[in-house]
């Protein structure tokens, strides 16, 4: 898995690096609807990115929601690469972060829940259906990866007269989840 | 052609994807769970009754009943003994002994003789020398209902063990969240759990909150008590009378049910005992002393009861909290009569009230985090207050000779009340907590 991950993340450079023939910049907006598939079942998650394309490159940033067991919103740097004359296949990473929902309390007396976020990762490879020079469909499958942590803590005050205080007696759950994801993307700009 | 090749080599090449990383869908959930946990240290009982002795001072850190005799004040340091602080000069009291007594909640005092608990047994204690203290005579088994809390299985009362520390660690283990908690009774045996649900901590009959555990409290209101000749003790649900007439040999006369649970406090008064209890109290004439008879009771909701008495009225405090379940914070001031049940004269809102006591016209309420309170009670459907120190959290207070020790969160603070509406700090004994 990490070998994937540094494999996806050095390609771009090395593929840049062979880059002779210069090229515009000009700016993109990808907005993605589809589903992840675990282990617990499928949710849906929705993305929006933007950023810039330099030839077959893609550099941006977006956010998202995901929610899958937990609602959370991922933030994320997002990069693309095309492959072929007209870059209609693609590879893409988007290295992140997690902010979970805010998470209320059980309703039990004397606890406090706190979500924590974590790393995200979403990677794989798509391809596009031009649909004239502004607007592209795009399909897209790979593998997401999502980190957050739920807090438990119950507090119990003190005990008799005199207060005495009772140490909190904290629960941390520390979930990881790998995912399967597919998507349909709408892709504005040139 | 071309095209349909393209087509499917796409769809091979997401097929593929997919399937490489299927191996990576995995959902995993790791626990910390981090608590505090007391493993019991044992004594046998000779050696716990040869240490019954005036053994050098220690920091005071979980007190209760508080108890004067001359010049010396006796502190309840809960479930461990006695701190002995002599107060010869009351701004500048000294922590000279502790009497190590394992179980200990409550005592009283007749003259040279000291009563205390120790678990289910009472112990008598010449104090003649508080630095010298011995042992004179002990009574097993009369306080039956002590009991262990929070899923700890601890030695029977009775046995030749008995609990005298607690080793306090905390602790993170970590667990695969599908693997059973350790919960509360998944670990009973030798080791105590900071329980999570503090009813739970009581390991006592008498009264709760009370507990054997560091994190248990007891309680700074009376539950031994002495008048005429005798020792007045409540628990759960019974008061048990002891002669003392021969202070050096208590002998145990007479069990009465008080017919209510959860009995908190007793205050004599003038040939009457004024039973608390957290839905009621209870009034009791001693003319005979060793056969309290039920003389009235006046009912009040479910909340913790501390109660005083003078010439005429009852002066009741209830309170709310966990332990106490209830959600009143008020004063009662009962009227007592011979002939009928007591009549509530008169209600006042309070924060959080608990001790109190009365000198002359002169009444102090220890009202929790709102701090000592001082109302002249000439007129009790008129209360006035006089005074009020606001920032202390105190439980518990004694009043007399001008001077009012007031147990308190973080220590036990000596005030001067010569002139009431001008009250002094003499000196504060640090609890550490």
């Amino acid at each position: 898995m990490k070998t994937i991950a540094v494999v996806l993340l050095l390609l771009p450079v090395c593929i840049a690096a062979q880059e002779k023939k210069a090229a515009k910049k000009n700016w993109r907006s990808i907005t993605s609807a589809g589903f992840v598939a675990g282990q617990s079942g499928v949710s849906p998650v929705f993305d929006l990115s933007g950023g810039i394309t330099y030839s077959r490159y893609f550099t941006g940033v977006g956010c998202g929601f995901d929610s899958y067991q937990f609602d959370a919103f991922p933030v994320f740097a997002d990069w693309r690469i095309g492959f072929g004359k007209r870059h209609l296949l693609f590879m893409y990473v988007s290295p992140g972060y997690v902010v979970p929902e805010r998470h209320e309390n059980e309703g039990e007396p004397f606890r406090t829940d706190r979500m924590q976020g974590g790393f995200f990762m979403d990677a794989g490879i798509g391809y596009r259906i031009p649909l004239n020079f502004m607007h592209r469909l795009s399909f897209s499958a790979g593998y997401r990866h999502k980190s957050l942590s739920h807090e438990v803590r119950y507090n119990y005050g003190c005990s008799g007269s005199p207060c005495v205080e009772i140490p909190p007696t904290i629960y941390v759950n520390h979930y990881k989840y790998g995912l399967i994801t597919t998507k349909l993307s709408w892709e504005l700009g040139k | 052609m071309n095209k349909r090749l393209t087509a499917e080599v796409l769809s091979f090449l997401l097929i593929a994807t997919l399937l490489s990383f299927s191996a990576c869908v995995k959902d995993s959930c790791t626990q910390e769970f981090t608590y505090t946990y007391y493993q019991a240290v044992y004594k046998t009982k000779a050696e716990v009754r040869d240490n019954i002795k005036s053994n050098a001072p220690q920091q005071a850190e979980n007190t209760g009943k508080i108890y004067i005799r001359g010049n010396y004040i006796f502190l309840n340091e809960v479930d461990r003994g006695i701190h002995v602080i002599n107060n010869a000069n009351p701004s500048q009291p000294v922590n000279v002994a502790f009497i190590d007594i394992p179980g200990n909640m409550d005592m009283a005092v007749k003259g040279n003789i000291l009563y205390a608990d120790l678990y289910t047994d009472l112990v008598a204690l010449d104090i003649t020398d508080p630095l010298n203290v011995k042992v004179k005579k002990v009574i097993d088994g009369v306080f039956p209902y002590r009991y262990w809390g929070g899923g700890f299985v601890g030695p029977a009362f009775n046995s030749d063990l008995i609990v005298t520390d607690w080793v306090k660690t905390d602790t993170t283990v970590t667990l695969s969240c599908n693997q059973p908690g350790l919960g509360w009774w998944g670990r009973g045996g030798d080791v105590f759990l900071s329980a999570s649900n503090c009813a739970s901590c009581s390991s006592t009959g008498q009264a709760a909150p009370s507990s054997s555990s560091p994190i248990g409290a007891g309680g700074s209101m009376a539950r031994f008590t002495i008048m005429n000749e005798r020792l007045y003790t409540v628990s759960l649900s019974d008061l048990d009378v002891f002669n003392i007439s021969n202070s050096a040999d208590p002998q145990h006369t007479n069990t009465i049910s008080v017919g209510g649970w959860n009995i908190e406090t007793i205050y004599p008064f003038k040939n009457k005992l004024f039973v608390g209890s957290r839905s009621g109290m209870y009034i009791y004439n001693v003319v005979n002393a060793d056969v309290p008879v039920p003389a009235g009771q006046f009912q009040h909701a479910r909340s913790c009861d501390p109660v005083i008495a003078d010439d005429n009225y009852a002066y009741v405090t209830l309170r709310s909290g966990t332990e106490c379940e209830g959600f009143t914070n008020q004063l009662d001031i009962v009227k007592l009569s011979d002939n009928s049940d007591p009549v509530l004269e008169k209600t006042y809102p309070m924060k959080n009230p608990h001790g109190l006591s009365k000198d002359g016209n002169l009444l102090f309420i220890c009202d929790g985090a709102a701090g000592l309170k001082l109302y002249d009670a000439g007129d009790v459907s008129n209360l006035q207050l006089i005074n009020e120190i606001t920032d202390i959290e105190t439980y518990d207070v004694i009043a007399m000779n001008k001077i009012a020790l007031a147990v308190a969160r973080d220590g036990l603070y000596q005030y001067n009340y010569a002139d009431p509406s001008n009250i002094r700090l003499l000196s504060k004994i640090t609890i550490n907590k």
